[in-house]
């Protein structure tokens, strides 16, 4: 039987994109472990310490169906990165902030346009430069807006529809945002002073690490139909973000795993990682961190709203036309690090469960009443940043993902190499170059952005989409291919 | 034996492994490691330094260092300082009572890496040796 690295983990063949690590492995599992993966990338997938981490996840309290892992999982801290979890709330299901992560609500938004790559090719390196001087980025970057402690809970509370109505960013916006950019049952007050100071002036930032903005090309549509829907044709420019609630949100996260990390032992929870901390749903811990994980949440809408409008305005300035004259609109925008409360069928009943997306997407199918009208024929758009030299991915929902996976996909590429080996393996290279002749011009605050986020430390994202496509998740739409990238 | 620090590697994240010849080294080592995978933070020019005390209780020898880190993360990120010094007035296995002295760093003149978000609890460890103390902690980045 094949085994996952030095610690052993055992793994069943299901399909050909799916592997068990059957409950039997540790006698706390509560549920097998199902990871998305195909013959190669399992591979690497043995690699890291992350099979480890889904069989862990599988000892929580409450947790139904299985333990689930994308193609995209590579080792975390508790959860694994690309870990999928629901539980039952009725059956003493529990909450784990380390199932959603410090940084809240990381997530993506797409923004099409109807400039072409001839038209930007150009200008291109004055549109990057322009993005660059008007999207903070990196350590310490203060945002261009500064919100008033009344401004900010009206953020924590209601989202970026409140932003947009003080005029940054377009009506249409919100209909084209996950849950609108307002998840319900958010409290200010339950958010600390340290979160708010943290964040107060970084709504409108992009962060470091593996944070982006990028100018892209559509170069392969694989389901017309869909992209036509989004208003996405071969050839054409689009805009992706990549950010979550910067520093509100991680200390939300620290905040909450002091409240609760006594808890588990008071409640005679056994866990095999402390990163793993939780408390009932139903228990005033764990409502205590889904208010303020809302509210997070709510703050990382309003963060890529602002830096929306922020990219509208440099691409306005650059080609001298209005957005909406640039046909710049919001295709959509997804969250991959949340835990939500959704219906779900299990065992053929309809329960509501606590889904934990810990670098996962949510996936719903054509005709799920969540997802907005003009998309509602094609299924919910999935937006998959890849690495900075090679492709994204715009996916769309399909019936596998409820039937297999609580509505749920893959995040990103993943990577494949640690940050010290990147960095090392940049050696005696420029990579600012090395992307320069592949047609990508980069620029970057942090003085190791670039090298630890290279092309090479990731997975290779088109083998990652194709595995969520073949398992019936979700189905490729088109690719995208950047020629633009700034970083913290 | 001299405290030291040493980066250890994660596949999307970074750690530290830091050893020291005692306890308020080590966990002064600690902090000076984890700041430096932010950057290298130089003091702004005539910039007026803020000494605080920090109190903290913690369970286990781990997790107060955890604690700790968190703490000091807290102001490099939201103050946008730099550790200058710090004088431990009492520390044991389960209590700190330090105090930090603070002072803003100038981005200009300063190495800047990468953001730090939070100090973990993933394979947290604290553990006596023959010389002294070695630390593991991992950082989500």
């Amino acid at each position: 039987m094949p085994t996952a690295g030095r610690v052993r983990v055992p793994l069943e063949r299901v399909d050909p994109c799916c592997w068990r690590i059957p409950r039997s492995f540790q006698p706390d599992m509560r549920v097998d472990g199902l990871v998305f993966a195909d013959d190669v990338l399992i591979d690497a997938i043995r690699e890291d310490q992350s099979l480890l981490q889904v069989a862990n996840v599988a000892t929580l309290p409450g947790i139904v169906a299985a333990s689930l892992a994308m193609p995209d999982i590579h080792w975390g801290y508790g959860f694994c990165i690309g870990g999928v979890a629901a539980t039952d709330p009725a059956a003493g299901g529990v909450i784990s902030p380390g199932g959603v992560g410090y940084d809240i609500n990381c997530g993506v938004r797409l923004v099409r346009t109807d400039l072409t790559e001839a038209d930007v090719r150009p200008r291109l390196e004055t549109l990057v430069n322009e993005l660059f001087a008007r999207v903070p980025c990196g350590v310490g970057q203060g945002g261009r807006y500064k919100f008033k402690p009344p401004d900010l809970r009206r953020i924590l509370t209601e989202g970026s529809p409140w932003v947009v109505q003080r005029d940054i960013g377009e009506p249409e916006d919100v209909e084209a945002t996950e849950a609108r950019g307002r998840i319900d049952g958010a409290d200010a007050d339950a958010v600390s002073d340290r979160a708010v100071a943290r964040g107060e002036d970084q709504c409108g930032t992009l962060g470091s690490g593996n944070h982006f903005l990028e100018v892209q090309v559509v170069d392969r549509v694989l389901y017309p139909e869909a992209a036509a829907a989004m208003g996405l044709a071969s050839g054409q420019i689009t805009v992706m973000i990549h950010s979550g609630s910067r520093g509100l949100g991680y200390q939300v996260c620290e905040d909450s795993l002091r409240d609760l990390r006594d808890v588990p032992e008071r409640l005679g929870i056994r866990l095999p990682d402390r990163q793993l901390a939780c408390a009932p749903v139903d228990s005033p811990e764990g409502r205590r961190y889904l208010a303020a994980m809302r509210a997070a949440a709510n703050f990382a809408w309003s963060n890529r709203q602002i830096m929306t409008h922020l990219a509208r305005e440099a691409f306005g300035r650059v080609f001298e036309k209005s957005s909406r004259a640039l046909g710049m609109r919001l295709v959509y925008d997804v969250a991959h690090n949340i835990a939500k409360m959704e219906e779900h069928e299990i065992d053929g009943v309809r329960r509501t469960v606590c889904v934990h997306r810990k670098g996962a997407t949510r996936a719903f199918p054509p005709g799920h009443p969540d997802i907005p009208a003009r998309y509602r024929a094609i299924g919910q758009p999935v937006l998959i940043p890849g690495d900075m030299g090679r492709a994204s991915w715009v996916l769309v929902g399909q019936p596998g993902s409820m039937q297999r996976a609580f509505g749920s996909t893959c995040h990103g590429a993943g990577r494949r190499m640690s940050r010290s080996a990147a960095i090392k393996a940049a050696r005696g290279r420029s990579i600012r170059r090395e992307l320069a002749d592949r047609g990508v011009i980069a620029r970057a605050r942090g003085r190791t952005g670039l090298e630890e986020e290279q092309p090479d430390a990731y997975k290779d994202v088109d083998a990652v989409v194709r595995v969520v496509d073949e398992a019936g998740l979700s189905r490729r739409v088109c690719r995208l291919r950047p020629i633009g990238v700034i970083k913290g | 034996m001299q405290a030291s620090w040493r980066e250890i590697p994660h596949t999307a994240d970074l750690g530290i492994e830091v050893t020291a010849p005692d306890r308020a080294a080590l966990f002064e080592t600690a902090a000076r490691g984890m700041i430096a995978c932010i950057g290298d933070l130089s003091p702004a020019a005539g910039a007026a330094a803020e000494t605080v005390r920090v109190l903290l209780a913690a369970a286990d020898e781990a997790a107060l260092l955890r604690d700790w880190l968190a703490e000091v993360l807290f102001r490099v990120d939201q103050r946008r300082m730099t550790l200058a010094a710090v004088n431990f007035a009492a520390l044991d296995a389960g209590r700190l009572d330090a105090e930090i002295t603070l002072v803003p760093y100038d981005p200009a003149r300063s190495v800047l890496r990468r953001e730090v978000k939070a100090v973990t609890y993933h394979q947290l460890s604290v553990t006596r040796t023959a010389s002294g103390f070695t630390a593991r902690v991992l950082f989500d980045i």
